[in-house]
Order: structure tokens, then C-alpha cells, then sequence
């Protein structure tokens, strides 16, 4: 028992591959610890993210580790010599393959690219590394608190403003599609080869009603009757269709006819909401801005 | 080739919102506001915006 112990045998099973409940369950049941750590004080949860990066295999095999050492009891709060628990030795991990990526000209991680998968298993590594405080803190299991207040500021200004700003059309005459870069939100977001040089009343309009759809998902009018929920693809398209807000059917169908996606405004508000700095958010508290602005007219 | 503009016209673009931010109505603004979002507590995922972006656009 103390040799399992002294050899770090579960570091050694999970950098091996032995990842099942079956093989590490084993070797704690013959008295390796979850928790035992190795000179520079890495468990075998810090060993699973050596493995983001690595072939898609590997990185499935990493996550059945970490939910299983998690199972036997492993803490995700214990530190290395360097201070880092798993899930910052993950973190660490994750920023490097990004770095990688913009300094090599690989894929443009930031932005969404249809059917991309290749990142699963490192998010779903981070699920697994989060302890109980963590996980729990996360609003509908995704968002940090910070990162809902940000979005949640996005999500309503721009609904409100693609609602406010939305230009006229004469009938069944397009305009320019570059005019509406300044007339409507995110629009820039929206592919080049979808836009085209000229648009009609009807897509700039279902653009307009995605917008405002997110913006009823995650910060609904109604608070008391309908809670916020996470503005997935799916939540978004279900809004559209069956949505208690009032959206003109003719628009939608037109937009999504038409290549629009509601992928492409989730883009732009993620981004808008990640660009912005710290010091943007400790000045832009929702009513002290717009007091600001009214005070400033 | 590089685009020369694309500075030139962030600076122009950004000339409202600087001043809104750092000039004259700056402290004005900094004392006003901010406090709900300073008192959220951090996270260690408030920088991990691509596990946001791979759940919200691909619905885990």
C-alpha cells in the first residue's frame, strides 16, 4: 500500500490512459490516494490537463479521468508548487493552444465557425475541475457572474437600440448594406457573402428580431412571469417561432431563408461583451450611465 | 497590404466615447456607477470566454 502511494500511482494510470472508474477505482481501493501529489505537489486531476491539445482520444480519455478521480474524491482545491489548482493548470493549458493559434495564424478561435467541435473536451474538462463553490456560482451553469452582467448589458442595449434604430425602407426597395453598419446592431457580424451589396427591409428586420429575441431571453420584460434563461441557438429559434413577444413571422422566415443565422448575433454580443475592459464595467453600471448621458444632453 | 486607416479610424470613431470614459465626465461617471459589477465576485472562468461561446453556440 505505501508503495502505490510513494510511486504516485494514479499520476502515473491517468498519464498512461487508465482513465475508467474501473482501473483507478481499483488502485485506490488497493490504498492510492485521490489526493496524493507528486514533488511539485501536481495530483492526477493537475495531470488531466496535460491533455488539452492533444489528439481528440486522449482529451475524451482526460475528462473520463478527472469525473472519475472527482468521484473517488479527489479535490479540485489543492494547489501546486506553483499555486495553481487543476482547473488553473487547465486554464493555463487552454491559453496556451489559443496563443499558439493567433501567433501561428491557425484557426480565429474568437469566432464561431460552423460545426467546429475540436474544443469540447477541454470545456467539458473545465466542468469537471470546477469544486462545488465554483460550479454552483456559474449563472445557468455557463456564465461567471461578471461575464452575465456584461452580457446582460449588451443584450439589452442592443435589442433596444436595433429596435430604436431601425431604418425605413422604401417599398420593396433595398438599400445599401453597408448603410445599415451604422444604423444596426452588429451587422458587421453578419457575413460579407450573406449581407450582399444591397438588403431588404425583410432581413434587416429579422436581424432586428433576433436581436430583440436575445434580449427577451436573457433579460425578459416580464421577469415575474418568464425567468432569464441562456440565449442559446436553440432558446433563440424557439423565441422566434413561439415567442409570447410580438415578432412578424414574415421577417424571420425571410432572414432565415436568406442565410441569416442567429449564430452570427451570438458571435457579436460574446465578443462585445469579452472585449470590453474591467474599467468599462466599474463606469457602466446600467442607470448611472444613462443618468449620465441624460444629464450630458 | 495593410490597411493604414484602420488606426486613424478607431481614433476618430472612439473620440465620444473616450470622453464619456476619461474626460471631463469621468469621475463623475466612476463614482456614479460601477459598484453591482465591482461587488460580483471574480470566478476563475471570467476570462474563459470560449467555454462560453462553445455553450452557447453549440448547446452542451
Amino acid at each position: 500500500m505505501t508503495s502505490l502511494i510513494r510511486c504516485h500511482v494514479l499520476i502515473h494510470a491517468v498519464m498512461n490512459g487508465l482513465t475508467s472508474e474501473a482501473h483507478l477505482g481499483l488502485l485506490v481501493r488497493l490504498g492510492a490516494s485521490p489526493s496524493d501529489a507528486d514533488e511539485f505537489g501536481q495530483t492526477a486531476l493537475h495531470a488531466t490537463a496535460q491533455f488539452i491539445g492533444h489528439q481528440k482520444a486522449t482529451r475524451e480519455s482526460a475528462v473520463v479521468a478527472a469525473n472519475t478521480l472527482v468521484g473517488l474524491g479527489a479535490s479540485c482545491s489543492v494547489k501546486d508548487v506553483y499555486g495553481h489548482t487543476p482547473l488553473e493548470s487547465a486554464l493555463k493549458q487552454i491559453r496556451h493552444f489559443a496563443d499558439f493559434d493567433g501567433a501561428f495564424g491557425g484557426l480565429k478561435a474568437r469566432h464561431w465557425q460552423p460545426g467546429r467541435d475540436d474544443e469540447k473536451e477541454a470545456y467539458e474538462l473545465l466542468l469537471a475541475l470546477l469544486d462545488p463553490t465554483q460550479r454552483a456560482a456559474l449563472v445557468f451553469g455557463v456564465l461567471t457572474p461578471r461575464q452575465n452582467h456584461r452580457l446582460r448589458f449588451y443584450t439589452e442595449t442592443k435589442g433596444d437600440m436595433a429596435r430604436d434604430a431601425a431604418p425605413e425602407f422604401q417599398s420593396r426597395t433595398p438599400l445599401p448594406s453597408e448603410d445599415m453598419e451604422w444604423q444596426v446592431p452588429l451587422w458587421d457580424y453578419i457575413p460579407q457573402s450573406v449581407r450582399g451589396e444591397e438588403v431588404y427591409k425583410s432581413f434587416v428586420y429579422g436581424w432586428i428580431q433576433v436581436l430583440e429575441a436575445i434580449k427577451e431571453i436573457h433579460s425578459p420584460q416580464d421577469s415575474a412571469r418568464h425567468a432569464p434563461a441562456l440565449p442559446t441557438v436553440d432558446a433563440i429559434t424557439r423565441e422566434l417561432v413561439q415567442g409570447r413577444y410580438r415578432y412578424d413571422h414574415r421577417y424571420t422566415d425571410f432572414f432565415f431563408r436568406n442565410g441569416g443565422k442567429v449564430e452570427y448575433a451570438i458571435d457579436g454580443l460574446l465578443d462585445l461583451a469579452e472585449e470590453s475592459e474591467d474599467l468599462e464595467w466599474l463606469i457602466a453600471a446600467d442607470d448611472s450611465l444613462i443618468a449620465f448621458l441624460i444629464r450630458s444632453a | 497590404m495593410l490597411s493604414s486607416s484602420g488606426l486613424l479610424d478607431l481614433a476618430e470613431e472612439s473620440e465620444e466615447f473616450f470622453d464619456l470614459y476619461f474626460g471631463d465626465g469621468a469621475d463623475e461617471l466612476q463614482l456614479d456607477g460601477g459598484d453591482e459589477y465591482k461587488d460580483l465576485p471574480e470566478h476563475p472562468l471570467d476570462d474563459a470566454w470560449h467555454f462560453v461561446r462553445y455553450h452557447f453556440l453549440m448547446d452542451l
